[in-house]
């Protein structure tokens, strides 16, 4: 009898957090869902717009997405805890400040991809307290798989990262801090921060210097 | 000489089993020739400078930029660092294919989308997406994928009948039947070999050890290496090549243009997005 009473008691324990647990995370994903298409509709309808210089376009899509996306964590995440450490707390909100600039445009080059192109979502997916949408671009020659990935701050959705076909923002940059802070200094970094990112072509190898030769 | 192909081919297969078998017993071989560079100046300077940094890891946490153990996937204190042998060659031939892209093949590819217009260039990409069906199928098999190789079947009959020789992506439009991107390097990789070093291909830019011996499997799948003209060949494949670069202009460009180092940026980035079809 006994036993019966607190096998129930725990049944019904498990199941009230088990209920509790999926009401949750399905509140939380579809909450980013609807976030991120709402965002993502009101970007696609910027970027359709014909009597808009780049210029302006690239603003507004700014303005639209700069309230969900956190690039100071997205900087910090991406120098890495490491190198993170060796920073001086001047030199953080340097970097911060320098990156989160190349960062917004980096992403605004990204969104271009998004011009006349039809966007579908995937199933969002919840993992330790953030949410991952996947989204599809159809191209003219295929589908792009771009995910974003949310965590939550006072009740707030913000994006921490975006993967484009399995390239993640945050990993991709912290390779290239990583193979800058190998060979040199913070200030090197800082100097290639500030010049690469406004030409085309010539930013890649001109301000890198040779590897070493058998290396 | 047709028959002599099919042998060969029969053989390379073996011979990549062969080879599969005895990588996935023997576990990656680029963490093994890592191990082995160990001893060398690079990875000991590298090891110092963790352990310096010990002590002053626990700051990080007391900033207003949020905390590195909420996210655990970049909470690692290093990445690994790449094996690169090549390193060298590959920043070379990197520049060289990023020269080749804005100099020749972006221009090239303008010019071939101002006289073609775009419904004859994806007929034109449809049909040689269809030719690659040998490739898809035969590597979803390879990996036991079986519904996948159906689905790829059916799309060939289909496109190739109803979809005029592939020009139409009849089973696409009509039946949402979806196509499943398989290649010699995603199977040797599904069973468990690595990627190996990196290595820069001239204009076919990143790729690995791995996807290198993956291109030469593929190779024998492609219809388009049966014709008997080499000049037919080449010109068949020059269109190939333009005709795709003409639908994916701008791609490269918004990709790579905020990269510090584009070399790193391909390398990982390949690295990446092939661990992804991998897993797919």
């Amino acid at each position: 009898m006994m036993r019966n009473s607190l096998f129930s008691t725990g049944l019904a324990a498990v199941l009230s957090l088990f209920v509790c647990y999926t009401a949750f995370s399905s509140a939380g994903t579809e909450a980013v869902e609807k976030l991120l298409k709402s965002k993502i509709d009101n970007v696609l309808g910027i970027l359709s717009q014909k009597e808009v210089t780049e210029e302006a376009k690239r603003q507004q899509v700014m303005d639209v997405i700069n309230p969900v996306i956190n690039f100071s964590l997205m900087a910090k995440l991406t120098l890495g805890k490491e190198n993170w450490g060796r920073l001086t707390p001047d030199e953080r909100t340097r970097f911060v400040d320098l990156f989160v600039e190349r960062l917004k445009t980096s992403y605004l080059n990204k969104i271009t991809l998004y011009s006349d192109q039809t966007v579908t979502y995937g199933k969002a997916a919840e993992e330790s307290g953030k949410v991952q949408v996947p989204t599809y671009l159809e191209t003219k020659d295929g589908r792009i798989e771009i995910i974003y990935k949310f965590y939550s701050t006072d009740g707030q959705w913000l994006v921490y990262d975006v993967e484009i076909d399995g390239v993640s923002f945050i990993k991709s940059y912290r390779s290239q801090f990583d193979e800058v802070l190998r060979n040199g200094t913070v200030d090197d970094l800082f100097a290639q921060l500030k010049k690469a990112g406004d030409n085309e072509t010539e930013q890649d190898n001109a301000s890198q210097p040779v590897p070493p030769a058998g290396k | 000489m047709r028959s002599d192909m099919r042998r060969h081919f029969l053989l390379w297969v073996f011979i990549f089993f062969l080879a599969v078998i005895i990588c996935a017993t023997r576990g990656p071989v680029p963490a093994r020739a890592a191990d082995e560079a160990g001893g060398d100046a690079d990875s000991a300077a590298s090891a110092t400078m963790t352990s310096d940094q010990d002590g002053s890891a626990d700051e990080t946490a007391g900033d207003d930029f949020g905390a590195f153990d909420d996210f655990e996937e970049f909470n690692a204190d290093t990445q690994k660092e790449v094996f690169d042998p090549l390193s060298g060659y590959n920043r070379v031939m990197t520049r060289i294919n990023d020269r080749l892209y804005y100099w020749v093949i972006k221009p090239v590819a303008r010019g071939y989308s101002f006289v073609m217009p775009e419904p004859a260039r994806k007929g034109i990409d449809n049909f040689f997406r269809n030719l690659g069906f040998p490739v898809r199928m035969v590597n979803n098999l390879l990996q036991l994928k079986f519904k996948r190789a159906g689905t790829e079947t059916a799309r060939f009959v289909v496109n190739t009948t109803v979809g005029v020789a592939g020009f139409w992506d009849a089973a696409g439009s009509l039946m949402g039947l979806p196509i499943y991107p398989e290649d010699f390097g995603q199977t040797l990789g599904y069973y468990g070999l690595g990627g190996g070093f990196p290595v820069v291909l001239p204009v076919f830019g990143p790729s690995n050890v791995r996807d290198v011996f993956g291109r030469a499997g593929d190779w024998f799948l492609d219809p388009v290496n049966y014709m008997e003209k080499t000049r037919a060949k080449t010109a068949v494949n020059v269109v190939r090549g333009v005709n795709g670069a003409s639908l994916r202009i701008g791609q490269y460009e918004a990709l790579t243009k905020d990269a510090l180092d584009l070399y790193i940026f391909l390398r990982d980035g390949y690295q990446d997005m092939r661990n992804k079809a991998i897993e797919e």
